[in-house]
């Protein structure tokens, strides 16, 4: 199939107004008689809440309303729990409080020094409760709880998700070589540019609403809705621009405490996170992942036995998706007879995880990839061979029962063995040692999702999208744009898609902009209202031009006769002519999500991985990279300037929690919540040499045949390095961040022992 | 509210600081005070302001006196300076190296050691290159060594009403090589772990004079005269080196933190102790 629009770089739609700072994010967004909301929290990890008193603060002047578990009594008109799995979490501190940083109050005053003065005169008095830090610990029977009200909730597990295949004991009688290691991660936070804000008030007639960045508009609707307990059409969500989400702003994060302080103030209330605050709202799930592999002589996979502990924090948040979908990817993009994978979602006194982008992936991959080295090495393969041979391919049955389709990884993986040269093996002498690695990594998309979409043609030729989509900076707008485009049969040139930004009034549904679907679902819902409104605009010539509709084509931005092409109508024509005779809306609107739809379960797979090149100090353990090659499947690219935009910047937060990133708790308190502490990769921390590899391997379903794939490189990135730090310097690190330390010590341990 | 005062003169400044009697606080690039305030360490109430003083914005050489750093001069200034190029080039690359450009085109290398950081990147190479911080007060002035101005974390030897007002660096001696080389783990960007500051001078292929200053490890940066002075006439072989560097690492009492233990910090600490001797060794040959 030749594409016209569909296949080109084309320059983002959104571009010029950022780069000209003309592009609006709610941190802009003001209001007349607008108060700003500050937030009380709490400075114990776990403790009893056993008084608050606000009385001091609520009379200082320019305080319009202090929030506090005494707004919401039993039986009240607000809901003072909610939560995406289980309705654990507090909008402020009822009984107790479970992490540093857990809200215990709010305040709306005139600007944000009042507010502050405010927090300080709030008499809040605690009594501290066991500290529940360690994952394995916590689910240990006797271990202090969380929580005690929540019957789903037990040894402070709030999902255990399992995975079987086969019989797990035969896999590994029949297998020659079993590993067994233990692989553990950190805490890490998304670290979006833009910290959480939201501006929330109701207007006259007692609608709320809230100019937010968010992900999830819609699920953050309904989310208030549960708390207000009204309806959800009483809530309108709209948002701007949002500065990076990575997961993070999924579900509601600050949008309820400035709803119910506007509530409450009877004023609009803008709430604006600092940065310290952002670490303490939502983070990665630090993981410590057990992992058993068998194996015959010839490399071939027998069985693999896992154990996921998952610290999901305080809150079940979105934990528990996190830890089903890293279980039941557990053993990887590898055909494998006997599986077992058993993943635990612990509770802690830590600030929640939740979505971080690879959600829940890397850290299993970590293990698995790290695996496929060690088999390699010790039997005596080729790193790529035994991927290859071990490879579920087209067709296949993955454990889940869904059927592999567009999964491009012998293309891929062949492709950055021939970048980095992985067979040539020169060994550096001296003082650095250089080494290779690759790895993938399979990811699956969200189920069960939603997608409703219009395209409209105004009268001078233009074109509108509406979509709930949220560009955060992966390029959303631009690429539906080009899928209408191409849809419509319009050349991108002399024409322009006007994107609406998301607004629950006004865009229509979406389940939400995460888990790499937008490109796929959305991107659907988006062609079947070009198509739709195509077929609109054929009908209308038919009329005009008073002949059959099966005898006009739609191309290159005109509809004309069959074989008479100078006769026929511009779109732009069309529209002009259409709105002469009738001011109706001229609009297409299309679907993803149906029964036929929902048939296949998962949309598509996430295929993706990367190969690096690393240079180890000997004598610091220090790590650079000196080269990353990184790649995925696209299915088909749509715009393979915005794909390799999206697999190099995942990529790079690949190599920040690889190499550098950790929040550090002890005794619970986080350490280095702060930019000045928390060291996330710049430009100067990603090589020089960073090329990216996109196949495409046509999906069945997929818009012209494209797939998600902003979340196929990370995964892979830290077992890639790992596997090359081993390359170079014979020292297999299962932890990460893969710090200098680290590697000298096990430099150290390994010298000893010769 | 902050009382922000712009003195236009250098004894007016002394007046004031002096007046406020250990209340006030100087800022003339802002950057250090700036971060600690954001991060509510510390809330000034009276800040002194030297950015309207003439003549502090200076940076001076001549052969006889040697360099003069004045308290306005940001980092940058320093790193793109023709003469700070030409007749201290490791000061200027040390400074090319300090945080971000948005910092260096802020940030004071005199505030810098004012601060009193430890993970500051000049502290240790002025020390090796024996400057001088000239403080002013209304008692009058005095000139205080590199080596004895950082008394620990955030202290420095300045009394409540004295300004830095510039650093004194003398004429480089004939023959000598520095440099300095900072470690900031798997990060080019981070803070330094470490910073170590060399300067050498050879005579006859021998070592005639060895200065090291070792910066970010422990709380002030840590010289090794009475080991330096043991290698004076000697030949820095390779084992001289290593050596020497162990004696360096074992005397340093390195704080733990999230970038690595005392183990780990003392370790590199010698490495690095041996690689800029190596470097210069080389580079003065």
């Amino acid at each position: 199939m030749e594409f016209k629009t569909v296949g080109q770089s084309i320059w983002r739609v959104d571009g010029e107004k950022k780069v000209r700072g003309e592009a609006l994010y709610t941190i802009d967004l003001k209001m007349e008689g607008m108060l700003h909301g500050r937030i009380l929290r709490s400075p114990f990890p776990h403790a009893k809440l056993i008084k608050i008193d606000t009385s001091r603060a609520a009379k200082l002047p320019g305080v319009f309303a202090v929030l506090s578990r005494e707004d919401f009594p039993q039986g009240g008109p607000l809901s003072p729990y909610f939560g995406r799995r289980m309705k654990d979490k507090t909008v402020v501190a009822i009984d107790k409080v479970r992490h540093v940083g857990d809200v215990v109050a709010a305040v709306a005053a005139v600007d944000v020094e009042t507010a502050d003065e405010a927090l300080r005169l709030i008499d809040a008095a605690y009594e501290e409760l066991p500290l529940v830090s360690d994952p394995l610990e916590a689910i240990r029977e006797g271990a202090p709880q969380l929580f005690d009200h929540l019957p789903e909730i037990k040894n402070n597990i709030c999902h255990h998700a399992s995975l079987k295949q086969g019989d797990i004991e035969k896999g590994f009688q029949e297998s020659d070589i079993i590993l067994e290691d233990t692989f553990t991660t950190p805490v890490a936070q998304q670290c979006h540019l833009e910290a959480h804000n939201a501006l929330a008030w109701f207007d006259a007639t007692g609608r709320l609403n809230v100019q937010t960045g968010t992900q999830t508009p819609y699920a953050v609707r309904k989310s208030l809705a549960e708390i207000f307990q009204i309806a959800e059409e009483k809530i309108r969500i709209m948002v701007p621009y949002v500065g990076g989400a990575y997961g993070a702003k999924s579900s509601l994060k600050v949008e309820h405490l400035a709803a119910v302080l506007a509530g409450k103030a009877k004023r609009p209330v803008r709430i604006q996170l600092r940065r310290e605050e952002v670490f303490l709202t939502v983070t990665k799930h630090a993981s410590t992942v057990r992992m058993k592999t068998g194996a015959k002589k010839d490399g071939t996979l027998v069985a693999q036995k896992t154990e996921l502990y998952y610290d999901t924090g305080a809150f079940a948040e979105n934990g528990p998706n996190v830890v089903h979908k890293a279980t039941l990817g557990a053993s990887g993009p590898y055909r494998i007879p006997h599986i077992q994978a058993d993943g635990y979602c612990i509770l802690t006194n830590k600030p929640s995880a939740g979505a971080f982008r690879g959600y829940g992936v890397p850290q299993v991959a970590l293990a698995y990839e790290s695996h496929m080295d060690i088999l390699a090495e010790r039997l005596g393969i080729d790193p790529i061979e035994i991927r290859i041979k071990n490879l579920l391919r087209e067709g296949d049955r993955h454990p889940t029962g869904i059927t592999m389709h567009s999964v491009g990884y012998e293309e891929l993986l062949r492709k950055f063995g021939a970048a980095i040269q992985l067979g040539d093996k020169k060994r550096t002498r001296g003082k650095t040692r250089r080494g290779k690695g690759i790895a993938c990594m399979i990811k699956a998309s969200n189920t069960e999702s939603q997608s409703e979409a219009k395209v409209q043609a105004n009268r001078d030729g233009t074109f509108a999208v509406f979509s709930s989509s949220v560009e955060m900076g992966q390029g959303v707008e631009t690429v539906m744009a080009q899928i209408a485009a191409e849809e419509l049969g319009v050349a991108w040139k002399g024409v322009s898609f006007v994107a609406q930004r998301p607004d629950t009034d006004l865009t229509p549904f979406d389940t939400m902009t995460s888990a790499s679907r937008s490109t796929f679902c959305m991107g659907n819902a988006v062609r079947r209202a070009a198509k739709d409104l195509r077929e609109k605009l054929v009908q209308f010539s038919a009329e005009i031009m008073e002949i059959s509709p099966q005898d006009l084509r739609a191309e290159n931005g005109r509809i004309f006769a069959a074989g008479a092409e100078q006769k026929g109508y511009s779109y732009k024509e069309l529209a002009a002519l259409h709105f002469k005779r009738r001011e109706r809306e001229l609009a297409g609107n299309g679907f993803y999500g149906d029964e036929e739809d929902a048939k296949t379960v998962l949309p598509f797979w996430l295929v993706g991985g990367c190969a690096v090149e690393v240079e180890v100090d000997t004598e610091t353990g220090a790590v650079k990279l000196l080269k990353l090659v990184v790649g995925a499947d696209a299915g088909k690219a749509i715009n393979p300037r915005l794909c390799e935009g999206q697999v190099r910047g995942d990529s790079t937060i690949g190599i920040g929690q690889a190499l550098l990133e950790e929040l550090k708790f002890v005794d619970g308190q986080p350490v280095n919540a702060t930019f000045l502490h928390y060291a996330l990769p710049s430009f100067r921390d990603v090589p020089d040499d960073f090329p990216v590899v996109l196949v495409e391997q046509p999906h069945k379903d997929g818009p012209f045949g494209a797939k998600g794939l902003g979340e196929s490189a990370l995964p892979a990135v830290p077992a890639a390095i790992a596997n090359a730090i081993y390359d170079a310097v014979g020292v297999r690190i299962k932890d990460i961040p893969f710090t200098p330390e680290r590697v000298l010590s096990a430099l150290s341990q390994k010298e000893s022992k010769l | 509210m902050v009382n922000l005062q712009f003195p236009s003169s250098l004894d007016e400044a002394c007046k004031l600081l002096s007046q406020s009697a250990g209340e006030a606080r100087l800022i003339a690039g802002g950057v250090a005070l700036m971060v600690l305030a954001r991060h509510q360490l510390f809330s000034p109430d009276h800040l002194i302001s030297l950015k309207q003083i003439d003549g502090l914005d200076q940076i001076r050489f001549d052969e006889e006196n040697g360099l003069s750093i004045g308290a306005l001069v940001t980092h940058h200034r320093v790193d793109t300076s023709p003469a700070v190029r030409e007749h201290y080039p490791a000061l200027a690359r040390c400074v090319h190296h300090v945080g971000n450009l948005r910092v260096r085109n802020m940030g004071t290398v005199v505030g810098d050691l004012c601060q009193g950081d430890n993970h500051s990147d000049p502290a240790p190479i002025l020390g090796v290159l024996g400057a001088r911080i000239k403080a002013q007060s209304v008692r009058g002035e005095r000139l205080i060594p590199m080596e004895d101005f950082h008394l620990d974390i955030y202290e420095t030897a300045l009394k409540e009403d004295e300004i830095a007002t510039e650093i004194v660096i003398p004429p480089p001696l004939p023959g000598a090589r520095s440099g300095y080389l900072r470690f900031s783990g798997n990060s080019p960007v981070d803070w330094p772990i470490l910073g170590v500051a060399g300067l050498l001078v050879k005579e006859d292929e021998r070592c005639k004079e060895l200065r090291i200053s070792a910066g970010a490890a422990a709380a002030v940066p840590v010289n090794f005269r009475p080991e330096a002075e043991t290698l004076q006439g000697k030949k820095l072989t390779p084992a001289v080196a290593r050596k020497f560097a162990r004696a360096c690492a074992a005397r340093i009492d390195p704080i733990p933190d999230a970038h690595g233990s005392q183990w780990y910090k003392r370790r590199i600490a010698e490495v690095y102790i041996a690689r800029i001797i190596e470097t210069l060794n080389r580079e003065n040959n």
